[in-house]
C-alpha cells in the first residue's frame, strides 16, 4: 500500500449500503442481482419523473442530472444545437488518422482495429491473460508505446488524449454498454470497484453512493446530483466551467477532491475498477457521449 | 409649531437615552453571545467551513440543498444543548441513519469545538 492510498483510506469507514452485499463475502457477490437491485431502486425513486412531457425510461438515465429538471434539459438542448465539443471531435479525428513516425495508425493495434464505430463499446473490459481491467484511455497509450510513441498523460492532463476519447465516443453513439463478468478475476475487479464506490473517504466522510445513489436527484447547494446509472454513457463531457473536455477519470478524481480526499492516481487499479463497476451497472444503456455540461 | 417640534426632539432624546441605558445594562456575556450567533451563522453558510446550507434548508441562507432535513425550531427539538453539539461533532450513536451523509465535523477536524459551539448558538436562534 503506497502513501497516497494510505492517506485516501485514513478516514475510511465502510458505508452500510443496503443495495449491495458485503463486498468481502465472495459467495454472496452477484453482480447481476446488484444491477437489477440498482435499476429497481433508481426506477422506484425517479421513474415517475417526466422530461419533455414524457415519463423517463431506463435509457434516459444516460442523460445524468438532466432528467431531474426540464429547465436544465431545455437549456442543454439548445446548447447541443451548436455543441461546443465539435472542435474536439475534429481534433481527435485528425489525431486518430495521423500515422505514427513508423507509418502505422491506431487501427493497427488489437482492440482499436476494425469498425471505428464499435471501438469504445468494447471498453472497459477485464483482460484475463493480463489479470486487469483495460480502459480505452490505456489502450490508446499502449498502442502508442507499441509503435514507438510517447504515451499521453491521463485524466485530462493531455488534451490530445481527451480529444481522441471525444472522437471515439462520438463515433460510438448508439451502441449499448455490454460489460461482461465471466471469470474470477473479473469478479474481483467488480468487487474492488464496488468497494471504491461505497467506501466513505476524505475529511468530509462521503461515499460516491451517498451522493449518486441515496441523494441522486436532490440538490446539494444549487446543483442537482446525477444518478450513478448512466454515468459512463456520456463521457467525455465538455464542461463550460472548465472551457474544456473532462474525461471520466478526471471527473472521478474531481469528486474525490471535493470531499477532501486524495484521489486515486490516474489509470490506477482502483479508478479502473470504479469505471468497470459503474459501466457494468449501466449495462444495456445506450452510449450517448460526448455531451455538454455546465 | 415650535413647541411641538421641541416636544418631539425631547421625545427622541429620551428614546435614545433609554436605548443606550438598556444597552449598557446588557451584560458582557450577552454581548459575546450576540457576536457568537453572528459568527456561527457565517460558519454555517461558509463553503469552506460548515457549509451546512449545502445540505440543509436554513432560514436566511441562499441556495439550500436537499440532502438533510430543514434546520428549524432547533431549541424546541434539541432542548439538551449537548445533544445538538454531539450531533454536529459526530459523536457515535447520534446518527439518525447508518448511511447518513451528515458529516462528523468535530471528529474529522472540519470544525473546532469552539466553532461548533458558535454554530449551536446560531442554531438556537432558528
Ligand atoms: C458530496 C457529494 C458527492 C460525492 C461524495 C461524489 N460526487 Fe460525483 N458529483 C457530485 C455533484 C454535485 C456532481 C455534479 C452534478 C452531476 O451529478 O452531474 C457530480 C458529478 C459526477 C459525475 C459527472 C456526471 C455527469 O453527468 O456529468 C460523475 C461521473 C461522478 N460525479 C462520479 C462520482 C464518483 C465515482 C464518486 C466517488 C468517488 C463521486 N462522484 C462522489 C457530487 C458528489
Ligand atoms: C453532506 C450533507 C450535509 C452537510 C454538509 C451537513 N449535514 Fe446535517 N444532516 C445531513 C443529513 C443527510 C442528515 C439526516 C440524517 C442524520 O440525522 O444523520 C443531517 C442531520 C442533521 C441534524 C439532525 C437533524 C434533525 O432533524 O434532528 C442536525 C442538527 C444537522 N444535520 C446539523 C448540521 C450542521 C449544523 C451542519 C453544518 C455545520 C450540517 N448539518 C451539515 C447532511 C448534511
Amino acid at each position: 500500500m503506497n502513501n497516497k492510498l494510505l492517506t485516501t483510506t485514513l478516514f475510511v469507514s465502510i458505508a452500510a449500503c443496503s443495495l449491495t452485499a458485503n463486498a468481502n463475502d465472495t459467495k454472496t457477490v452477484n453482480p447481476e442481482a446488484d444491477r437489477q437491485a440498482m435499476i429497481k431502486h433508481m426506477m422506484d425513486m425517479h421513474g415517475g419523473n417526466k422530461i419533455n412531457g414524457k415519463p423517463i425510461a431506463l435509457d434516459d438515465f444516460g442523460m445524468g442530472a438532466l432528467i431531474f429538471s426540464d429547465d436544465a434539459y431545455q437549456q442543454w438542448k439548445s446548447v447541443e444545437e451548436f455543441p461546443p465539443y465539435v472542435e474536439h471531435i475534429d481534433e481527435g479525428e485528425k489525431l486518430w488518422n495521423k500515422p505514427f513516425a513508423n507509418g502505422k495508425t491506431y487501427s493497427t493495434c488489437a482492440g482499436l482495429d476494425g469498425d471505428v464505430k464499435k471501438i469504445k463499446a468494447k471498453y472497459p473490459y477485464f483482460d484475463d491473460a493480463r489479470g486487469e481491467v483495460i480502459i480505452l484511455d490505456q489502450a490508446i497509450n499502449e498502442c502508442r508505446v507499441a509503435n514507438g510513441e510517447k504515451p499521453y498523460a491521463y485524466a485530462g492532463k493531455d488534451k490530445a488524449l481527451s480529444n481522441l476519447l471525444t472522437y471515439l465516443a462520438n463515433e460510438s453513439r448508439g451502441n449499448k454498454i455490454d460489460v461482461k463478468i465471466s471469470s474470477p478475476g473479473a469478479l474481483e475487479a467488480y468487487k474492488m470497484g464496488e468497494m471504491v464506490f461505497h467506501t466513505r473517504r476524505g475529511q468530509l466522510n462521503q461515499s460516491c453512493a451517498g451522493c449518486h445513489v441515496t441523494s441522486a436527484g436532490r440538490k446539494i447547494r444549487s446543483e442537482i446530483i446525477s444518478p450513478m446509472l448512466g454515468h459512463v454513457t456520456h463521457f467525455p463531457v465538455y464542461r463550460a466551467s472548465k472551457g474544456n473536455i473532462v474525461t471520466l477519470q478526471q471527473r472521478y478524481q474531481g469528486c474525490m477532491r471535493s470531499v477532501r480526499a486524495m484521489p486515486f492516481p490516474s489509470n490506477s487499479k482502483e479508478l479502473k475498477a470504479l469505471e468497470f463497476y459503474e459501466a457494468y451497472m449501466s449495462n444495456g444503456l445506450t452510449l450517448n457521449g460526448p455531451t455538454y455540461r455546465k | 409649531m415650535v413647541k411641538s417640534q421641541w416636544v418631539s426632539k425631547l421625545a427622541q432624546a429620551l428614546l435614545v437615552t433609554t436605548i443606550m441605558a438598556t444597552a449598557s445594562v446588557a451584560t458582557a456575556a450577552e454581548e459575546k453571545k450576540l457576536s457568537s450567533v453572528e459568527e456561527g451563522k457565517k460558519l454555517a453558510f461558509n463553503k469552506t467551513k460548515g457549509n451546512c446550507i449545502a445540505c440543509h434548508m436554513i432560514a436566511g441562507g441562499k441556495e439550500p440543498g436537499e440532502i438533510g432535513p430543514p434546520l428549524m425550531a432547533m431549541q424546541a427539538r434539541y432542548p439538551d444543548r449537548q445533544k445538538l453539539f454531539d450531533k454536529i461533532w459526530g459523536k457515535p450513536g447520534v446518527e439518525l441513519m447508518p448511511e447518513s451523509q451528515m458529516l462528523p465535523f468535530g471528529k474529522h477536524k472540519v470544525l473546532t469545538d469552539d466553532e461548533i459551539n458558535k454554530i449551536v448558538d446560531f442554531m438556537y436562534t432558528l
